[in-house]
């Protein structure tokens, strides 16, 4: 079979990706081999970038380009409201709804025995030492209500409980299950606003 | 094209591309399968709340071919165990079954008798005290193991194949699947390993049902020389450390600290 090693190669990274099967890698590799060089030089830059000066926040965890990242930073926001999120990208829906003031913690994971995924492996140490400090009146668990989001929520809870500090369960006004990244914004200020005291 | 239906109890899920979720499930008429349910990772899917480990489950699934995975059509929730899924130390153990079930078992081969033993052994543990739950997961083991053609020998000499009393029972062949004789034992050079109360528990596991097993009252050493056997045997046979079994230890830590 004819095969170019360079294409081969390329093919093979970007099947990598989520979401991309082989053959899409295939059409993206050819779309690249035929756009012009500045434009994909460019593509090859903002990918580069990205991961040089993109790191982890070194007191909520998210990712920003300057530690402290910017939430972290700003003087308005309230820090004695932590919201607990899996992901990144739960940072952005809750800012996008605008009605949290609080600050974030993202844990970069959830608890999963079945895939190994322990206490240890996300980013939860920091938050404990973070509502040690004491100054924090409520944590606000907002998981991905599915399996793996609940047990982690309840993970926490355990842990914080002996600690002098509220914790609240995002309000899900729907059935059990999904991830968070899903939810449009007016179900996400639903359960926002109508989060209740966690109990066990 | 067809359309198939079964019950079915949720394994494990894991994220496919975009809003799409892989589901292992332990079916009633197929056995080990993994579906495709469409939007699962969506916060208003018809499918999330029902796809969550361990669920109990009615599905109705179309089914392309070979070559191709299944996709989840309707599904029915026929028992949620949020008794399970609200209490970390059950969860932990209920991911325990899932995974040696994964691990265990092949995709595709139905095992009627391996389907009721997992729903029985969830119903349990959603409900038994806490400090039965072991001995529920080593009668789990000893029937699963079984069923699946790895039942250990408990009354016969694996080498020469005779029948032994327990008196003269010295060591158990991880490797070989059994108990050794004396003569064999040292024929062969094996260690002893494993006391006359130990077989003893091992063929009460294997041979009630899980209900009677979970009463079962063994001296400390016991249990932990039946726990390891098992643990030793399973290694064996999966060839593969089990993940689930430190989430267990440690949310049971968890737990005490929390008093
Ligand atoms: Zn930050
Ligand atoms: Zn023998």
């Amino acid at each position: 079979m004819y095969s170019v090693k360079s294409l081969n190669r390329l093919v093979g990274e970007l099947s990598k990706l989520p979401g991309i099967g082989e053959k899409s890698a295939e059409r993206i590799a050819f779309f690249i081999l035929k756009e012009r060089k500045e434009n994909i030089f460019r593509l090859a830059e903002a990918i580069r970038e990205l991961k040089e000066r993109v790191k982890y926040c070194s007191i909520c965890g998210n990712v920003t380009e300057e530690d402290p990242c910017k939430i972290c930073q700003d003087g308005t926001r309230d820090r004695s409201i932590i919201c607990v999120v899996e992901e990144p990208r739960d940072v952005f829906l809750f800012e996008r709804v605008k009605r949290f003031k609080g600050v974030y913690h993202v844990l970069r994971g959830a608890i999963s025995p079945i895939k190994g995924i322990g206490s240890e492996d996300i980013n939860i140490r920091p938050l404990l030492e973070r509502v040690k400090k004491g100054n924090v009146k409520e944590v606000i668990l907002a998981t991905d209500p599915n399996a793996e989001g609940e047990t982690t929520a309840i993970y926490l809870f355990k842990l914080l409980s002996s600690l002098n500090v509220r914790i609240t369960r995002l309000a899900h006004g729907l059935p059990a299950g999904g991830d968070l990244e899903f939810a449009d914004e007016l179900t996400l200020l639903e359960a926002l606003e109508g989060r209740r005291e966690m109990r066990f | 094209m067809s359309l198939y239906k079964t019950k079915a109890i949720v394994l494990k899920d894991y994220d496919l591309k975009e809003q799409d979720k892989i589901v292992i499930f332990y079916s009633l008429k197929y056995g080990k399968i993994r579906i495709v349910a469409k939007g699962g990772r969506k916060i208003k899917s018809k499918f999330a709340p029902a796809i969550q480990p361990p669920s109990y489950l009615n599905l109705l699934v179309y089914r392309y071919g070979r070559d191709d995975l299944d996709i989840l059509s309707e599904s029915w929730i026929v028992h949620p165990f949020l008794g399970i899924r609200r209490d970390l130390v059950r969860f932990a153990y209920s991911s325990y079954i899932a995974e040696l079930v994964i691990k265990l078992s092949a995709e595709r081969e139905a095992s009627p008798a391996l389907f009721y033993l997992i729903l029985k052994i969830l119903f349990l543990m959603e409900k038994i005290p806490k400090r039965d739950l072991p001995l529920l997961i080593r009668s789990f083991e000893l029937k699963s193991l079984s069923i699946l053609g790895y039942k250990p020998s408990l009354e016969n000499c694996i080498y020469c194949g005779e029948r032994v009393e327990e008196a003269n029972i010295s060591s158990f062949g991880v490797s070989e699947g059994g108990i050794i004789c004396e003569s064999c034992q040292k024929r062969h050079k094996r260690k002893l390993n494993i006391s006359r109360e130990t077989i003893k528990a091992l063929k009460f596991l294997l041979y009630s049902n899980p209900e009677k097993s979970t009463k079962l009252r063994l001296e400390e050493k016991v249990q932990r020389e039946v726990e390891k056997l098992l643990k030793d045997y399973l290694l064996y046979r999966i060839g593969d450390k089990m993940l689930t079994s430190s989430f267990i230890d440690n949310f049971k830590n968890l737990e005490e600290r929390e008093g």
